[in-house]
């Protein structure tokens, strides 16, 4: 296990340094630049601007020196924010953009694997049904979708909840605890997808499960039914939620652009798309490191985690 | 994008769903002349949207309109904006003189201004922050402010790292003017005075001058532009001189041709300038010098009637050199560091979330300050912005935070919807270079097959345009061919193509946005009804669409879609554009004669004369339409009825020092009920709906 574990760290290490290369080479391929806007700029204007940043040397003293100070941990400043350095920008969105991604997922996953389990239960029943049709509905209605509109019915006619932005509670450094009053709508809303999904999959999966022999041999031991469920089926009905964990915790905290536009929060997703848009490319190296190095982490806790709750695994 | 077309397809859908839910919880709350809630703020605090997070603090590497209204909160300016009329008002200049040929500016100084530090604000303030500004090692982009539009003396030397050319036989500097004089073959006779070291006043400077050389005086004066027509008046120029690069690798590549770029070396300039001392252009020769503590003289190159106007510009204000030089051009800005001479300090920046300015009791004019704070939230999406504003979160909005198809709607239902003209315009430039577009009866015949009624009726606050400026206090901006169709099959016809039979399939490239798309597919459909022409419509994404309409570079066959937003009140700033010289010009349509009237009018002193030249510029721009005119867009701004001295004007820009929330208002008036109907027209809803994303360009 543990030599697994070294191995799978250590192939993380080539892996983002791929990532960064491809990520690098596209944005030099992207037609325009980041210093062009509608004023147009004379030529001398440019060059010094160029001079400026390096882009006047050859591509193998640029990458050289991008993939050096990368390695020393440093991306640099941003070329759009001038002020700010990558680093900066990443240590204060990231924890904005997780504490929502988890909380979102959290409310998915206790009360999608709770509804789950409950019309696996009472297969075919009026609740089971009308559970997996509330679950269709939540994985195709999307964001954009369930944001405007929760938006429309609590902020803009009851008045009840801030329409936007996000709001720290209490602080301690960069992370904290946020202001319930501006995170639930957000969180709300990220989290319809998820519990959708996680219902859905719980229910198949303990489907699945209560139909074992194991399961069987439980009841006729003559364990409680509570017994049975919670401590038998769930830990092999679960399975397939945790597969779908990695994945969904890394795009929870670095892919919620919609939602973070829409709700104007400062997070990872929205600085993404700008670095994208505005051909930013300290920041978008850093971006893409950043989030590389969480989907191929969660990925590797996802198999750690598989082998903790199904036995029959072993590496 | 694909991204962006998936982003809207789904924003369309949510819309839908979201109409629905209005028509059902309409609450009793929104039978109000107004757009949401109106609770003022506690106390004299105003939440303003200025757009999107801003790029930086620092008034000279900024490019955007959203962080320079709040550069203007915290810098002062030499003048600074009427709330109304956004002319220029003294404000860190008391006063001014103009030398009688309009190119030396001295500027009188306030004592009592102060940087937030408590270090007096002074005239080396600014010698330091217009060098700093030009520098090429800051590498601003909007540098060629100070010598394109208004040409400081040498600044484009020192900006773009030139150097002067000096015989050492007789320490005279080459000109332009020599250079032509001395035509193919010489003698070359170096004629330029040195260039002045401007960190040495007038006085002693002429006593330098004559120990060194009984320098005979520059006097040999050129034309500007070389139009032989003899209506254009003459403007006698300074010779300019002759520069090249200070680098010496870039230089001989010049002289002796770039095998890399097979350029051809010039051989003829090698061997004028043998033995010839290059001497690189410093700071100290750009045109700027404190004559004492509170004496700033400006030296142009060309006379400059708007001079004053544009530096309103936030290009134009002093930045701390005592913070710069401590902690670096990059992280100045930080509010821990920053040192601000404006009505109003930083004390908070959370980036992409908000920016809070409060009260600054050192400013010099601060009893006069009305507002204790000022919060800008960092608010992207146009829509979020209109949300935050409909629950009261947000006082007022910078203009077009309405997205176009809402604002018929608001406009109808909101006393809160402000709108006036602005300095906007839209327009379709044509690539003059390939036929048949070179042939002005071609182009003419384009734009009379406009109808810009049906444009103008897309949104309130609209006017139609025919030739280049918007309207301007004190300017009558020229006309031109208005919507004729018959007039422009003829004039089709006599250039060869009857009903557009031969017409070479065009293009439009545009950037990618809904309200544009528009708009050019309504360009498109008309130059096909009226004029049979097929015009391909070409959508770029927005960097995209910038590298290839560029000036220099021209990558589109036929139009391209612009727009140019005013940087100052005066119709310079948008005549400048057509000029041979301009970044900007966009079509490559270079005509000496323009060059040359517009120079002449920007060096006349009596306004009114001057505005009378200025529009026959204009006039005769149109007359060659080298751009397919459009519409002017409106200012308009969404502001809570509490809020005083915040109006919708020309540049959307604002002087915050008078703006004040009313704490006495009621809504008096009887609440008249507001229909939600027009929301609900079926007809407005694919509007409504494309609408919803243009706020992701």
């Amino acid at each position: 296990m543990l030599s697994f574990i070294i191995r799978r760290l250590l192939i993380i290490i080539p892996m983002v340094v791929l990532v960064i290369t491809i990520a690098w080479v596209l944005i030099r391929l992207a037609p325009g630049n980041f210093y062009q806007t509608q004023k147009g700029l004379p030529p001398a204007v440019e060059k010094n601007i160029r001079a400026k940043y390096g882009l006047d040397r050859p591509w193998y003293v640029q990458y050289g020196k991008t993939m050096w100070a990368i390695f020393h941990g440093d991306f640099g400043f941003s070329r759009k924010y001038q002020e700010q350095t990558v680093n900066e920008i990443l240590w204060r969105s990231i924890p904005v953009s997780a504490t929502l991604g988890v909380t979102a997922y959290l409310i998915g996953l206790i009360v999608g694997s709770l509804l789950g389990t409950l019309a696996a239960l009472k297969q075919n029943s009026a609740l089971d049904y009308s559970t997996m049709a509330a679950a269709m509905l939540g994985i195709s209605l999307p964001n954009f979708v369930l944001g405007p509109l929760l938006i429309l019915i609590f902020s803009l006619t009851l008045y009840w909840l801030p329409p936007a932005r996000w709001e720290w509670a209490v602080r301690f450094g960069p992370v904290g605890i946020p202001s319930l009053r501006y995170m639930l709508l957000p969180a709300i809303t990220l989290s319809a997808l998820y519990m959708a999904y996680i219902a859905r999959l719980t229910r198949s999966g303990m489907l699945e499960v209560l139909r074992r022999d194991y399961i069987r041999t439980a009841r006729a031991k003559g364990l409680s039914e509570k017994t049975v469920v919670l401590r038998h089926a769930l830990r092999g009905g679960m399975l397939p939620v945790v597969s779908f964990t990695g994945p969904a915790l890394a795009f929870l905290v670095a892919g919620t652009v919609v939602v973070e536009r829409v709700f104007a929060i400062p997070g990872l997703g929205n600085y993404f798309i700008n670095a994208a848009l505005n051909r930013d490319e300290p920041l978008l190296l850093g971006i893409t490191a950043f989030v590389a190095i969480l989907i191929l982490l969660f990925n590797l806790l996802v198999d750690i985690a598989y082998a903790y709750i199904d036995p029959r695994i072993r590496y | 994008m694909r991204i962006k077309s998936f982003v809207r397809f789904y924003f369309s859908l949510g819309l839908a769903a979201l109409l629905l839910t209005a028509a059902a919880c309409s609450s009793s709350k929104q039978n109000s002349q107004y757009f949401g809630k109106n609770t003022p703020p506690e106390g004299q605090v105003l939440r303003y949207i200025s757009g999107a997070e801003p790029e930086t603090l620092d008034p000279h590497p900024m490019t955007g309109q959203p962080e320079s209204r709040i550069a203007a909160a915290l810098f002062d300016g030499l003048v600074e904006y009427d709330e109304k009329t956004v002319t220029p008002r003294p404000s860190l200049a008391t006063s001014w003189d103009i030398n009688s040929n309009g190119t030396v500016w001295t500027f009188h100084l306030r004592k009592d201004a102060k940087w937030t530090d408590g270090t007096p604000l002074t005239a080396h303030d600014f010698v330091y922050s217009w060098r700093r500004a030009v520098s090429p090692e800051l590498a601003a982009p909007y540098a060629s402010m100070m010598y394109e539009s208004i040409k400081i003396d040498n600044a484009k030397a020192y900006g773009e790292k030139k150097a002067f050319v000096r015989d050492p036989a007789t320490g005279r500097f080459l000109t332009e003017g020599d250079l032509e004089r001395a035509g193919e073959h010489g003698p070359l006779t170096f004629t330029g005075a040195p260039p002045i070291n401007y960190n040495q006043l007038p006085t002693q400077q002429a006593q330098t001058n004559t120990s060194t050389s009984p320098a005979p005086a520059q006097t040999s004066a050129t034309t500007g532009g070389n139009s032989n027509d003899a209506s254009v008046p003459k403007v006698a120029l300074k010779d300019p001189y002759f520069l090249l690069p200070s680098d010496e690798e870039e230089r001989n590549k010049i002289l002796n041709g770039d095998p890399a770029k097979k350029t051809q070396p010039n051989h003829k300039l090698a061997h004028f300038l043998e033995g010839k001392e290059f001497v690189a252009a410093t700071k100290e020769n750009m045109g700027v010098r404190a004559l004492d503590d509170y004496t700033f003289e400006v030296t142009l190159e060309a006379p400059t009637a708007f001079f004053h106007k544009i530096i309103l510009h936030q290009f134009f204000r002093p930045v701390p050199r005592q913070a710069i030089e401590k902690y670096g051009d990059a992280l100045w800005v930080k509010p821990e560091n920053i040192v601000t001479s404006g009505a109003f300090k930083l004390t908070e920046w959370t980036p992409y979330e908000k920016i809070v300015v409060e009260r600054n009791p050192l400013f010099w004019d601060n009893a006069n300050t009305k507002l204790e704070k000022i919060i800008f939230p960092s608010i992207e999406e146009l829509v979020t912005g209109m949300n935050m504003y409909k629950a009261g979160e947000i006082d007022a909005t910078q203009s077009n935070e309405v997205p176009p198809p809402w604002r018929n709607q608001i406009k109808a239902t909101s006393k809160d919807y402000v709108y006036g003209p602005y300095l906007q315009t839209e327009y379709v430039a044509i690539n003059t270079n390939i036929k048949p577009l070179d042939n002005p009866k071609v182009r003419k015949a384009l734009s009379m097959a406009i109808n810009r009624q049906i444009i103008t009726d897309q949104a309130p606050g609209r006017e139609p345009l025919t030739a280049f400026t918007p309207k301007m206090d004190g300017y009558e901006n020229a006309e031109g061919a208005g919507y004729n169709p018959e007039e422009a099959r003829r004039l089709l016809a006599e250039a060869g193509f009857p009903g557009g039979k031969g017409f070479p399939e065009i293009e439009i490239v545009y950037n990618t946005s809904e309200s544009t798309k528009q708009t050019m597919e309504f360009v498109q459909s008309m130059l096909k009804r009226e004029l049979g022409i097929k015009v391909e419509l070409t959508n770029q994404e927005w960097r995209v669409y910038l590298d290839n309409t560029r000036s220099d570079k021209m990558k589109f066959n036929g139009l391209a879609r612009r727009g140019w937003i005013g940087d100052y009140v005066d119709p310079n700033t948008f005549l400048d554009l057509m000029t041979s010289a301009s970044t900007n010009n966009g079509t490559d349509w270079k005509d000496k004669k323009y060059d040359a009237m517009l120079l002449a009018a920007n060096a006349e002193t009596d306004p009114q004369k001057r505005m009378k030249m200025l529009h026959d510029c204009e006039a005769y721009m149109i007359s060659q339409q080298p751009i397919i005119p459009l519409y002017v867009g409106p200012s308009s701004l969404m502001r809570k009825p509490y809020v005083r001295n915040l109006e919708a004007n020309l540049l959307d820009q604002h002087n915050w020092r008078g703006v004040y929330i009313d704490h006495n208002w009621r809504e008096s008036e009887p609440a008249a009920p507001v229909a939600l109907a027009p929301l609900l027209d079926t007809r407005a809803f694919p509007a409504i709906a494309r609408l919803f994303y243009t706020g992701l360009r």
